[in-house]
């Protein structure tokens, strides 16, 4: 290796390799202790029961449809509020 | 992958935890909505600060006489201010009010030390007021994205970062879910990089061609390591929250997380080709700028996905609309970085205004969409009214939507012309300052445009801090969809589910 390569480099090199390893070490953290697992399942985390049964009126037939078979009847909106009323 | 919404399990059936988990959630949003306003508010404050000195700056372009008589009003110092206030003041204060409202409602727990997070957002905004002071008077580290004073500020930027970092880790570390959302992962990551990111871009030993690296190391990251995570943490939480379906894909998600973790931080020496670096580091960075890709596309396939055969979803909510345009701006910024990376590419647009273009289109069109998206869904939910308004979201939305295009267009066309000018060398200076002033007339009239739609927001806002309830009688979102019952995520929380 040439060494007059690294006057200008080594700095941010080292710093590549703080970040690099940072993130590797969170990686593995997160592969030994289960965050890999189930993975589709945990796409359902920020959902609620209200973000599934509450009709949407932008929504197909076919798509309202597939909503109750998923998650029984629908409500309606109460009111024209819940979708921020900008329509 | 799978694009249908997901079928209800047995397991998912948990009697009597509606309550509890109707429980847990009011009181993690109860415990994070004093910082969240507060830092909404300390955020819209800089969005006009910034925006002002955005205007003049841009004006100052074709009009370079005006307002030159005295120093703090020069062009150097107005520009420096401008981005200081618009990326630290603005996109950060509200990307701290998001992530503190976000994190304690996806991890099921109440905000850790909020007095902690509290004290780390004025912190910040001290430290905003002694850097915009001191770069308009004159001390300036001159040092792009780092330009406030290192000896004033910046302290105050890693003690307040620090201390909304320390409340929001030590919430993730008390959650009551075993895993980790992939908003979470971003926010996460976020508060780890910028701090590693932010104390080695401002070590003041470096000098010459090191400092110039060391600081497109900072500036590079600062984007695509702290605003980028925590915009892209929203985007994936507001879009299916909307649509009532999960994403489309969360392999997909975790690759795009994962893969930006791994390759961004090469990225930044792209900006010194043609410097006297070594040709080995300016082509890594290069390599791994294409390899964005792959990140980039595993969001815009996944979000675009998401939203497939839904899009009349935006015609109903507001912060879909500004979240949407935010995304797809993500995918075209992204992209657009990618080919500037290259030797070919970036011969012709470096030192020129596709730059500046390219810019706004990450930090505007991505970044600050998805900030306005968020804040319009996390607002009436904390103040527990509904926006005052249809119209002012209308024209707040129309009149950034049309700036964004009458500025960025003619600004990366006249970007282009500038470049070929400039490498011709028959073309004198002054043809290529005449050749660009169409493009930088267009630019001033977008930023008027994108200034009256801030002025409108702002407005809005100030309207529901005081209280102001729409005449319609809409009632606010928190009493109709706001939450939780768990029951699908029971399997997730601690300690209990299968």
């Amino acid at each position: 290796m040439r060494m007059d390569m690294l006057p200008s480099s080594l700095t941010v090199t080292l710093a590549i390799t703080i970040l690099g390893l940072l993130t590797v070490t969170v990686f593995f953290w997160a592969w030994r202790t289960g965050q890999f697992d189930r993975i589709s399942d945990q796409a359902l985390l920020p959902m609620d029961d209200d973000d599934f049964n509450v009709a949407r009126p932008w929504e197909s037939a076919a798509q309202h449809t597939e909503r109750i078979m998923a998650f029984g009847p629908s409500q309606p909106p109460a009111t024209p509020g819940i979708w921020g009323g900008a329509r | 992958m799978t694009a249908t919404l997901p079928p209800r399990t047995i397991e998912h059936a948990t009697p009597n935890t509606d309550m509890e988990n109707l429980d847990i959630r009011l009181r993690a949003d109860a415990s994070s909505r004093q910082v969240a306003l507060r830092a909404i508010a300390f955020s819209v404050i800089w969005l006009l600060v910034g925006s002002a000195f955005g205007l003049m700056a841009s004006f100052k372009l074709h009009m370079p006489d005006w307002l030159v008589s005295s120093p703090v009003l020069t062009f150097g110092r107005i520009r420096s201010a401008h981005l200081n206030a618009m990326a630290y003041g603005w996109a950060s204060s509200a990307m701290l009010g998001v992530s503190v409202w976000m994190i304690p409602r996806l991890v099921h727990t109440e905000l850790r030390v909020p007095k902690a997070a509290e004290a780390g957002l004025y912190f910040w905004n001290i430290g905003m007021v002694l850097g915009i002071v001191g770069i308009l008077a004159g001390y300036s580290d001159g040092l792009e994205w780092l330009e406030m004073p290192r000896y004033w500020a910046d302290p105050f930027f890693v003690i307040g970062g620090g201390l909304v970092g320390l409340s929001l880790l030590s919430t993730i570390a008390m959650r009551e879910v075993e895993h980790l959302y992939v908003s979470v992962w971003y926010i996460l990551a976020a508060f780890i990089w910028f701090p590693v990111i932010f104390v080695i871009g401002n070590w003041p030993t470096f000098s010459g061609v090191e400092s110039a690296a060391v600081n497109w190391f900072y500036a590079h990251n600062a984007l695509g390591l702290w605003l980028t995570p925590v915009c892209l943490a929203a985007a994936y939480y507001f879009i299916p929250k909307i649509l009532g379906r999960p994403i489309y894909s969360y392999q997909l998600s975790l690759l795009g997380f994962w893969t930006l973790g791994f390759f961004y931080s090469l990225n930044g020496m792209h900006h010194l080709i043609g410097g006297p670096l070594p040709t080995w580091m300016i082509t890594t960075s290069i390599v791994a700028s294409g390899l964005m890709i792959i990140p980039v596309m595993a969001v815009g396939v996944n979000q675009h996905m998401t939203l497939n055969k839904r899009f009349g979803a935006l015609r109903y909510s507001p912060t879909l609309r500004f979240i949407v345009f935010g995304a797809v701006a993500y995918t075209l910024v992204s992209l657009q970085g990618v080919f500037m990376a290259f030797r070919e590419v970036n011969r012709l647009t470096h030192f020129t205004h596709v730059t500046v273009a390219h810019a706004h289109l990450g930090l505007y069109s991505f970044v600050t969409m998805i900030m306005f998206g968020s804040i319009y869904y996390i607002l009436p939910r904390l103040l527990g009214r509904e926006w005052v308004s249809e119209k002012l979201i209308s024209w707040h939305f129309w009149t950034v939507g049309i700036g964004q295009i009458v500025y960025l267009v003619p600004l990366t066309v006249a970007g282009m012309v500038q470049g070929v000018a400039m490498s011709d060398p028959t073309s004198t200076w002054e043809q290529v300052v005449k050749a660009m002033l169409p493009g930088l007339i267009g630019r001033s009239v977008g930023g008027t445009l994108l200034t009256i739609g801030h002025c409108v927001f702002a407005y809005h806002v100030y309207l529901m801090f005081r209280g102001a309830r729409p005449r319609q009688g809409l009632q606010p979102f928190h009493e109709i969809a706001p939450i939780i019952t768990r029951r699908d995520k029971a399997s997730f929380v601690r300690g209990g589910g299968a």
